[in-house]
């Protein structure tokens, strides 16, 4: 239907907080977001059509704000404009000629197009009406509305008003939309900003129960559930004994259901307010826009009671009564995590009018009247105190299928009916205790953690024993100058185990080994473990200070190492002894020293030393966050374990080759050495420093035949980067571990080999991996999953207060089991608080923390997901920010430090001590003589002082990007950009912007981003919400709008109006509203 | 996701197992079997100095007991 336009506007208003909110989803959305609402009216009796038709041209004068359009463009602020035009948008069908079948589905499709209609903000009208003549006697009017016109309540009085102009009842004047709308312009918007800034203080992050759903809108699915009339009475007596509303109980329940989904424990989520003011005449009575949609923020404590929860969020509630006008983005941007919640909760329905329900209205009567609504949310929980059978509650989650599929949507309800019902059972329970799970997922977990399997060796020491008697003549080493059989390797082991003996290697000591990857090292190790000591694996790339404190931080009572290297370590070895923990350096072997030689030759073979399983076979030291890396003590029982897990699960032959390439320093370097040498295979040294050449690889792999190998995600990438790496075609095991595994690598992988891929997963704190999953062909995106526990070892995967979690929902991976290091050498206290009482396993059992964030899927595989602290993995190898910036913080004249570590690149920075100059490229030389290399910053910077977070945590984020590899601020060049620049500046309230900044970096959001797009297209730049999304610089955002067609010169308009906008705002409006003019 | 033995805040038990191995424990939860109370509730940092000070070896009961 066409609209004929004059071009008069009867007025020019701004726009309610929510109206905001609404345009600029619009404006994103590029126009037509659908956001809509629909009211259908079933009316009995002779209906006259055209004077329907009247009665809503007479509506929509009654209420002008209803003939609405918005705008933003070339506005210095947005704005709705009222034509003065009151024709309205109609269409009549009469279906009554269809068989009633036919009629009914083409009833529902034309109530689903209209629903489905894209309204164009800027060109009203934005209310559709549509009567359907369904049969004689019964009609159907469809009234269709963008959202931004009117709320929820606005309808029953739309309804009222409608009829009754149909029946031509004289009616009073409509109380005006536009006097709430001069009512919110007196508030004081500061006021209510200070007072959600309380509300919301110290929140660490949104509730998002969909992360990355998005925002688009879309007609939700919708699923009902009623409780018992028992329980609504249970719900009302539970609000009423906490002196609190029905809706309070309604607000615990679903903040702790969405604890229980995201993990948080400081819950948000969003609650429509009626924003219809008290103190405001005929408020109640004014179709509009009036509600608001604002946050509820539900802080949970675990150990208080149901009641006094509820007690306490009615307290925190009543303060914010009076602030519930402000725009929800406004309160969002103040909290500063971007969109703070994804679901919404709804406590109550539209006031019915049950008059206008009864009457008759010149011959019709309303027979029913349903309503649809729109949502750009995933999620929309309803709670109908009584609408149920018998009075009962009735329970609506209306969900967006694209975002929340039905099976999860079911989920969410039945844990918040599961919560409820255990609320309302025992108020004085502590949250904690009320559990969300149900039985079977439960019962899952225990399936997926039942590992026990008995153990044939329980120590390394008698794996080994039997393997070289079994295998006493076959190949144990192959390295490139000679290989070594079973019995030359342990008969050259025995004799350097009694010279370590001689110099105190023994059960419960320690044996340091600085030796470059090849046979001696493998001898070497052997040895240490013959004495019956654990072995500490010293990594060559670390810088000699760093590893004689290592060495004597484990108290290592022997060093078996060259002499070259002894020579490289000696300064430090005899700065570092002296103070505890040991006074005495470690007595030193130097392989190769002729002394030694001959020792070798005249020696007795040492006799193996039994340990006890509970003995330590090796330490291995890792990076810690507090400072200074951790010495991990593994026993011989875990060890056992593992080796003997994928003994069964991969089992190796004499006839496989293992690679042993990995770092000593790395844990996966243990079973390469000694899974082979428990298995009567043969282990291939990688020559130092070849582990980091695939060409070499590749030449190895292929001339030694090596069958099994371990590859670091990122490494494995670069191995099949390399053309020759097909070469090693006997390949049949490749492990991967110590990062996440892409998907994408692992189907890589599959192309180029003929070979079983592994993805396994573990700690150093837990004998190396305590998970596995194949990853041959995996299906999608991500990453492969870590999978599931190795033999007598459990996975725990917890919320906060220690629960387990529904599949889906992130927690940090906790594990359980034979697996378990000691702890940490010589730190009791850290030991107390990464291995902690486990209160799923066995009496008296520990569990580990890993700082792992994980989810399982519905089959209790579990997929990483990332850290929950800083941790970082470089190449494999832990990396905590913490160890850095201590070091850093060490370094003279620092005062404090920061370090951050993203991939490939770790970067320090360093406040000065009052009176000190720091030189960045000195403190990098001080770094390199203390940390490993790949934790050196590759710059630092110094800063007056590190940027500080809300919480007076120090903010990472913030730290700026190191001056060498950041671009300077580039000044605007063109006059578009300066345009922008200028507008951005004004907008942000920064002296300038670069045009190579960013604008949401810098504080943009979607209310500015409207706002700049005003501007913009004032200066005849042509521009969307959107592009200010995609393209956020000014530099780019002026490079795209020179790409768009110019915008032909606008040309002033005829009249001048309103109080809102300047002379030549109107007339830009003017010429948008009616461009044919 | 904050783990609530990271909590600098929290209240905090030292437990003890038959091992005499020790752990922090967030004081909201129950004390796992096989495990008892030793010191607490009290905050973060007097638990910990509580451990370092109390479990002067690692090794669990057992073993010292196997070795001595």
């Amino acid at each position: 239907m066409t609209q004929e336009n004059t071009g008069a506007i009867a007025d020019v208003l701004p726009l309610g907080p929510l109206q905001e909110g609404l345009l600029f989803h619009h404006a994103l959305s590029g126009g037509g977001d659908g956001y809509n609402i629909q009211v259908r009216l079933e009316l009995r009796g002779p209906a006259d059509t055209a004077r329907l038709r009247r009665a809503a041209a007479a509506l929509l004068e009654r209420h002008p704000n209803l003939r609405a359009g918005f705008l933003h463009e070339e506005l210095d602020q947005p704005v709705q404009f009222v034509p003065a035009d009151t024709d309205v948008h109609w269409n009549d069908t009469d279906l009554s000629a269809l068989p009633a079948p036919e009629r009914d589905a083409r009833e529902e499709e034309i109530a689903d197009a209209e629903f489905g209609h894209r309204f164009d903000l800027a060109a009203p009208p934005l209310m559709r009406f549509r009567a359907l003549t369904a049969e004689p006697g019964r009609t159907v009017l469809l009234v269709t509305a963008h959202h931004v016109l009117l709320d929820g309540w606005s309808l029953p009085l739309l309804v009222r008003d409608l009829l009754r102009l149909y029946a031509g009842t004289a009616l009073p004047p409509a109380p005006r939309y536009r006097d709430h709308l001069a009512w919110l312009t007196r508030r004081d918007a500061e006021a209510d900003l200070r007072a959600w800034h309380r509300a919301l203080d110290g929140l660490a992050g949104p509730t998002l129960a969909v992360p990355g759903a998005g925002e688009a809108a879309a007609s939700p699915q919708r699923i009902e559930q009623a409780p018992s009339v028992a329980a609504g009475e249970r719900l009302r007596a539970l609000a009423s004994r906490a002196g609190t509303s029905v809706n309070t109980v309604v607000q615990a329940v679903w903040a702790l259901t969405l604890s229980a989904r995201t993990g948080n424990t400081d819950v948000v989520f969003g609650q429509p307010v009626s924003g219809r003011p008290a103190d405001l005449p005929g408020a109640q009575e004014t179709v509009g826009l009036f509600t608001n949609t604002l946050p509820v923020r539900v802080r949970l404590d675990p150990a208080e009671s149901v009641a006094a929860l509820l007690t306490r969020l009615r307290l925190e509630q009543a303060d914010l009564l009076d602030h519930q006008w402000a725009p929800l983005a406004a309160v969002q941007r103040q909290a500063g995590h971007g969109t703070l919640f994804d679901t919404l909760l709804v406590v109550e329905n539209y006031p019915l009018d049950r008059e206008t329900e009864k009457a008759d209205h010149a011959g019709l009567r309303l027979e029913r009247v349903r309503v649809r609504d729109a949502t750009h949310y995933p999620a929309t929980l309803t709670f109908l105190p009584d609408d149920g059978p018998g009075g009962a509650p009735l329970l609506r989650l209306d969900h967006r299928p694209d975002a929340l599929p039905e099976p999860e949507a079911r989920a969410l309800l039945a844990t918040f009916t599961r919560l409820l019902d255990q609320a309302c059972a025992d108020p004085e329970r502590p949250v904690r205790e009320l559990d969300p799970l149900p039985a079977e997922q439960h019962a899952l977990v225990r399936r997926h953690n039942d590992t026990a399997h008995p153990l044939e060796h329980t120590t390394l020491t008698g794996m080994l024993i039997a393997a070289a008697d079994a295998h006493a003549d076959r190949t144990a080493v192959v390295a490139e100058d000679r290989e070594l059989t079973y019995r030359e390797l342990h008969d050259e082991a025995a004799r350097l185990a009694a010279v370590l003996a001689e110099h105190g290697a023994g059960p419960e000591t320690v044996v340091a080994v600085a030796l470059p990857r090849g046979t001696d090292l493998v001898t070497a190790l052997l040895a240490a473990v013959r004495t019956g000591a654990a072995y500490l694996p010293l990594d060559l790339d670390h810088p000699p200070a760093r590893l004689a404190d290592t060495a004597a931080r484990a108290g290592a009572a022997v060093l078996v190492t060259t002499s070259e290297i002894h020579r490289d370590l000696a300064p430090a070895l005899a700065a570092r002894s002296g103070p505890a923990p040991r006074s005495t350096a470690p007595a030193v072997v130097e392989t190769d020293a002729p002394s030694v030689r001959e020792r070798l030759d005249a020696a007795d073979p040492l006799p193996w030393a039994r340990p006890h399983p509970d003995q330590l076979a090796y330490t291995i030291f890792t990076s810690g966050s507090t400072g200074r890396p951790k010495g991990v003590g593994i026993t011989h029982r875990a060890l056992a374990n593992r080796l003997q897990w994928t003994q069964h699960a991969h089992r190796l032959t004499p006839g496989d080759r293992v690679a042993q390439k990995t770092p000593v320093g790395f844990d996966v370097s243990v079973w390469e050495f000694f899974w082979p040498l428990a298995a009567g295979a043969a282990i291939v040294p990688v020559r130092p420093d070849g582990h980091r050449d695939p060409a070499h690889l590749a030449d190895l792999f292929a001339r030694r035949g090596v069958t099994v190998c371990h590859f670091v995600p990122s490494m494995l990438r670069l191995f099949l980067e390399e053309p020759t790496a097909a070469r090693a075609d006997a390949l049949r095991l490749v492990v991967s571990s110590g990062e996440a595994l892409p998907a994408d690598l692992a189907r890589d992988f599959t192309r180029v080999f003929d070979a079983r891929l592994e993805n396994l997963y573990g700690p150093t704190e837990a004998a190396i991996d305590v998970s596995s999953h194949p990853a041959a062909d995996p299906s999608g995106p991500g990453t492969v999953p870590i999978g599931s526990p190795v033999w007598n070892t459990a996975l725990y995967v917890l919320d906060p207060w220690l629960r387990p979690v529904a599949p889906g929902t992130p927690g940090e991976l906790h594990l359980g089991g034979l697996q378990l290091a000691r702890g940490y050498t010589g730190r009791p206290d850290l030991t107390a608080e990464r291995f902690v009482a486990d209160p799923f396993g066995p009496p008296g059992s520990r569990m580990y923390r890993t700082g792992d964030l994980v989810h399982r899927w519905h089959d209790g595989t579990v997929v990483y997901l990332g850290r929950t602290d800083d941790q970082v993995k470089i190449n494999g190898v832990r990396v905590e920010p913490g160890e850095i910036e201590a070091a850093l913080t060490g370094l003279e004249g620092v005062a404090a430090a920061a370090a951050t570590v993203s991939p490939g690149r770790v970067d320090g920075y360093a406040v000065p001590r009052p009176g000190h100059d720091l030189d960045p490229d000195r403190l990098r030389e001080d770094l390199a003589r203390l940390l490993p290399r790949a934790m050196v910053p590759a710059a630092v910077t110094v800063l007056e002082r590190l940027p500080l977070g809300v919480n007076g945590k120090l903010d990472r984020a913030a730290l700026p990007r190191p001056a060498a590899d950041r671009p300077p601020g580039r000044p605007p060049a063109t006059a578009a950009e300066k345009a922008l620049c200028a507008a951005a500046a004004e907008l942000l309230g920064l002296d300038e912007v670069a045009a190579d900044a960013d604008f949401f970096a810098l504080g943009g959001d979607s209310v500015t981003s409207i706002r700049l797009v005003g501007r913009a297209r004032a200066a005849g730049l042509e521009l969307s919400v959107r592009d200010v999304f995609t393209h956020r610089t000014p530099e780019r955002l002026a490079a795209h709008a020179a790409l768009a067609a110019p915008e032909p010169e606008p040309e002033p308009g005829p009249d001048a109006f309103a109080d809102l906008l300047d002379a030549g705002e109107m007339d830009q409006l003017q010429q948008l509203w009616n461009p044919r003019q | 996701m904050t783990n609530p033995f990271d909590d600098p805040d929290g209240t905090f038990l030292v437990l003890v197992n038959d091992e005499d191995q020790h752990s922090l424990w967030p004081e909201f939860a129950p004390v796992p079997a096989g495990w008892t109370a030793v010191h607490g509730p009290t905050g973060r940092d007097e638990a910990l100095r509580y451990v370092d000070t109390h479990w002067t070896d690692l090794r669990p009961r057992s073993l010292r007991e196997a070795m001595a």
